[in-house]
């Protein structure tokens, strides 16, 4: 295995509410190797975007980071704003989920483009037009000359999307976050984007974290995965193992859920009106849903416990789970 | 446990306004008082209001007439007080009427679409066009200077508002999956109206009312300024800042000036409260 | 005799601030009979929600016919389009805004059992309807913004049973819901449809559910129905460019499967300008001159199969596809 490219290692993302300091991002740690698409999936609201967010020191006060993020030899989160702006947009950068709302207004496509060159390099206008329209082309985008005239109001949602792709890798990163990318697209659509994503993620060589909810997204583009529960990765691991062996509970749970298949539609009278029920202070944040939980989870938080050499589960009885005793 | 008395609930939730909305609670604070002060206000003045001492004008504020006499000599505080009676009931009656009457034509022109709906649409648009106190003016003087007239006229005027925001909110909820899902369901069009439709479309039109009651004050307080209005010597804050007037270049500054303050302070107070009716009504609130 | 027959349905929409005018479904053929589920899969723009707008009367088709048990259902005025209306009912795509916000489960509920029901009962059908989709009496006096995404659409559907209607119809029901709501919701439509006998016409774009709900399945591309099948036909082997694409953009959460690379081309078309011949040529693989001279009519193909497709027997089938690294 090479080095990896980035490397993440205890992140924690704090935000104050009415009832104290609540951690969306918890303890999340994992390394993003070179040209790989690295997956993270989970359900609304477990904390992907704020994790992508804190990655992009996007989080503002009084909501607190901490961890370390390496990149290339770099400790990122540690340093001011003025070194993170020539990172972002230039080696690191973000796919937000909606094109067309992250797109400013007022601004041509082309304007926008020339902009995200000009703020890492100094370019003549000749060059940074020619640049621009050879990343729209590449995004598939047909005349791409009208497009650099195009206001975002004027695309629709695929070709907005397109036009951030762009944005995002016209100065060649190394490191792509995209959360969502196609959220809210058609699925025709959607599997275009998402195959441009691929080929560019190999023809560019860099690296992407791609963030979904849908583990069939993830399935079909992603050679590895993170899982997600209440703002930690509870499982990682190469996709083909996780999927077809998951080494946790909730990934299992996640995965039947999914795939509507019609066994498990027919069997299935799982109480799904859960009430957010606390999950034991020292515990396993998931054990109030595991069908397998036993009284070492409610007393013990487990770690991260190895799969194999590339993967892991935070299960007391990762792997095995379907053979621990119940104790209830 | 059993459940909240009623008096308990309305505790918690007036303690929810002044933590959140602590202008609201003022205002409401505030009309609460002038209310007061307006229904019981006649019987607790020293003096009465019309009763003129030709003797003692235009004192200035002392111990024995707070707020100083006026050119005839009646007590200034008493006929503030006195006034506020017979402005807040002009104001609240207007506008009550102005929303009765508003309401249902705005329901209905947004409800049925066509031509009617248009053309009452296009009526309160052209009505609202004109200058009102220059219509307030004509139509008093038409129907004869009497406080109901006043009243009626500035109910007329000001109801357009009403149609207009009854209109739209009307539109715009017959397009929400709930009213077309009431409508499937096999309500009748007038059930729709009443159980969906309106109190959903109420809450914005009682935000309104209290700020328009501050503007139907002050609407009042200028037809009397202008002689156009109430007739002297009924007391009324705008007829009594006319005859106070001419006072101020002279000096004798409290004959115009506490019925000026009182409008100032009520019609804030009524704009404050429309605040916490906003916070009231809010289903997000609660 | 089919419960419900839509013959050739068109309707046009305006276009605001403009001259323009958008037509939103042409020439919509299909029927459903008692007790089956149709499902409609399309995208955004292809005219699936406007059929169900037009079903349940919410909206008037320019032309073309809908019939009930045979008689005209576009015909029917004030009360005898009342009493028609319990028959079909449906359940809408968001779960948030698809209920009254001031009422309680319990008053939403009553509603329909009091117009069509017996209103001395009313209480006790409550109690049966919660129990019908799986809901926990506690949800009774609640409100609904206190209840969860997935109990929102289980009361929207509880109100639409408790009008006892003979079709239902769901516009995409749980595209706003996550992973285990919908599972919930799947399960109970398909218990449902066993236990009551109900025709259910399911509109989505998630081929996924549609899957282990329906039994026929009607494609829709831009205002136009471009293939009908029974639903393991179609995905087994679909007979038109657009349903192969629609399927190969499907992911189940399978690893190791070989990638499915049939995809169309470019965006979709605007709908004020369609162009004349097929809607797909601009984004078809397989597109040849053909194509383009006037839109392909719905041909049979086979038992129960229609396509719109001068080309349809040509569409490779899903598994003859290279593996895809």
């Amino acid at each position: 295995m090479s080095e990896p490219v980035l490397t993440l290692k205890v992140i924690r993302t704090v935000f104050q509410s009415d009832d104290g300091p609540v951690p969306i991002v918890d303890n999340v740690s994992f390394a993003l190797f070179p040209g790989e698409m690295f997956g993270i999936v989970g359900e609304s609201g477990v904390g992907k975007t704020t994790l992508a967010l804190s990655l992009l020191n996007l989080i503002r006060p009084p909501a607190r980071v901490t961890g370390e993020v390496w990149y290339r030899g770099t400790e990122l989160l540690s340093q001011p704003d003025h070194v993170w702006r020539r990172f972002l947009g230039d080696e690191i950068s973000f796919i937000p989920s909606s094109g067309k709302a992250a797109l400013n207004p007022v601004f041509t496509v082309g304007q926008q483009l020339i902009d995200m060159i000009r703020a890492h390099r100094p370019a003549g206008d000749r060059e940074a037009y020619q640049t621009s329209v050879e990343m729209l082309s590449r995004v598939g985008l047909s005349d791409p000359d009208r497009r650099m005239r195009s206001y975002p109001h004027e695309l629709s949602g695929g070709m907005a999307q397109r036009v951030a792709i762009a944005i995002a890798l016209v100065n060649r990163p190394r490191v792509v976050i995209a959360d969502e990318p196609t959220g809210g697209l058609d699925v025709t659509i959607q599997a275009q984007i998402l195959d441009l994503m691929k080929e560019l993620n190999t023809t560019l060589d860099y690296s992407t974290i791609l963030i979904s909810r849908d583990l069939g997204i993830i399935a079909n583009y992603c050679a590895r995965v993170g899982v997600m529960f209440r703002g930690r990765v509870i499982e990682l691991g190469p996709l083909t193992q996780v999927y077809a062996r998951p080494g946790h509970p909730y990934t299992e749970a996640l995965l039947e859920a999914f795939s509507l298949r019609r066994e498990r539609v027919l069997r299935s009278r799982q109480a799904t009106s859960v009430a957010l029920v606390e999950p034991p202070p020292h515990g396993c944040p998931y054990e109030p849903r595991c069908p397998y939980s036993t009284s070492r989870c409610v007393e013990e938080d487990p770690g991260p416990n190895a799969l194999g050499p590339d993967q892991w589960a935070r299960c007391h009885y990762a792997g095995r789970f379907r053979l621990a005793p119940d104790h209830g | 446990m059993g459940p909240e008395s009623r008096l308990h609930q309305i505790l918690r939730t007036l303690g929810r306004l002044f933590r959140r909305r602590p202008a609201g609670a003022i205002g409401l604070c505030a009309v609460t008082i002038i209310a007061i002060v307006a229904i019981i206000g006649v019987w607790i003045v020293p003096y009465g209001p019309t009763d003129a001492n030709p003797a003692a004008q235009l004192e200035p504020p002392g111990p024995s007439h707070w707020f100083g006499t006026d050119v005839s000599g009646m007590d200034v505080f008493s006929r503030v007080v006195a006034a506020a009676r017979n402005d807040l009931a002009i104001g609240v009656a207007a506008t009550l009427l102005a929303l009765a009457i508003g309401t249902p034509l705005g329901i209905v022109s947004g409800y049925v679409r066509g031509w009617h709906s248009e053309l009452i649409s296009r009526g309160a648009d052209i009505l609202q066009a004109f200058p009102i106190f220059i219509l307030a003016m004509a139509l008093v003087a038409l129907l004869g200077q009497k406080i109901t007239n006043v009243i009626l006229v500035i109910a007329f005027l000001t109801s357009p508002i009403y149609l207009r925001l009854m209109r739209g909110q009307t539109y715009a909820l017959r397009q929400t999956p709930f009213v077309e899902a009431g409508i499937v369901v096999g309500n009748a069009p007038r059930r729709i109206i009443s159980r969906y439709i309106f109190p959903m479309a109420i809450p914005p039109a009682l935000t309104q009312v209290s700020v328009n009651v501050g503007i139907a004050i002050l609407l009042t307080a200028g037809l009397s300024f202008v002689g156009a209005g109430v007739r002297v010597p009924t007391p009324e804050w705008g007829s009594m800042i006319s005859i106070g007037a001419p006072e101020m270049i002279t000096g004798q500054w409290w004959v115009a000036t506490f019925p000026g303050l009182a409008i100032v302070v009520t019609v804030l107070s009524f704009s404050l409260l429309g605040r916490a009716i906003e916070f009231l009504t809010d289903p997000r609130q609660r | 005799m089919p419960l419900i027959t839509v013959e050739h349905l068109v309707k046009t929409f305006p276009v605001p601030h403009s001259r323009d005018t958008v037509k939103a479904i042409s020439d919509i053929t299909f029927s459903i009979e008692q007790g089956e589920t149709l499902a409609l899969i399309g995208e955004s723009g292809s005219g699936k929600t406007t059929v169900a707008r037009c079903l349940v009367r919410l909206i008037t088709p320019d032309s073309g016919r809908i019939a009930y048990r045979g008689s005209d259902l576009l015909a029917l005025r004030g009360a005898e389009l009342t009493t028609l209306r319990r028959r079909i009912q449906i359940v809408f795509q968001d779960p948030g805004t698809s209920l009254h916000p001031r009422m309680t489960v319990r008053a939403t509920l009553r509603e329909p059992i009091l117009l069509w029901g017996n209103g001395r009962r009313a209480d006790a059908r409550v109690r049966e309807l919660l129990e019908m989709v799986h809901l926990n009496r506690s949800v009774i006096d609640k409100y609904p913004h206190q209840l969860s995404a997935g109990q929102q659409q289980q009361v929207s559907l509880a109100r639409a049973l408790a009008a006892e209607p003979e079709l239902v119809i769901l516009d995409e029901p749980t595209s706003a819901l996550d992973p285990n709501s919908r599972l919930e919701i799947i399960n109970l439509l398909v218990n449902l449809q066993r236990s009551l006998g109900i025709a259910l016409l399911f509109i989505s774009h998630d081929l996924t559910v549609v899957r282990s709900l329906a039994a026929r399945v009607a494609v829709m591309y831009l205002s136009k129905i471009v293939e009908t099948a029974r639903t393991e036909a179609i995905f087994e082997r679909p007979l038109h460019p657009y349903s192969r694409a629609l399927i190969a953009s499907v992911f189940p959460p399978e690893p190791g499967r070989r990638r499915d690379t049939f995809r169309l081309r470019g965006e979709i078309p605007s709908a004020i300008d369609l162009p004349t011949g097929c809607f797909l040529y601009s984004r078809c693989p397989m597109g040849v001159s053909r194509c383009t001279v006037a839109h392909p009519p719905l041909f049979d193909i086979g038992p129960g199969r229609a396509s719109a497709c001068y080309r349809a027997e040509e569409v490779p089938p899903p598994e003859q596809l290279p593996l895809h690294v």
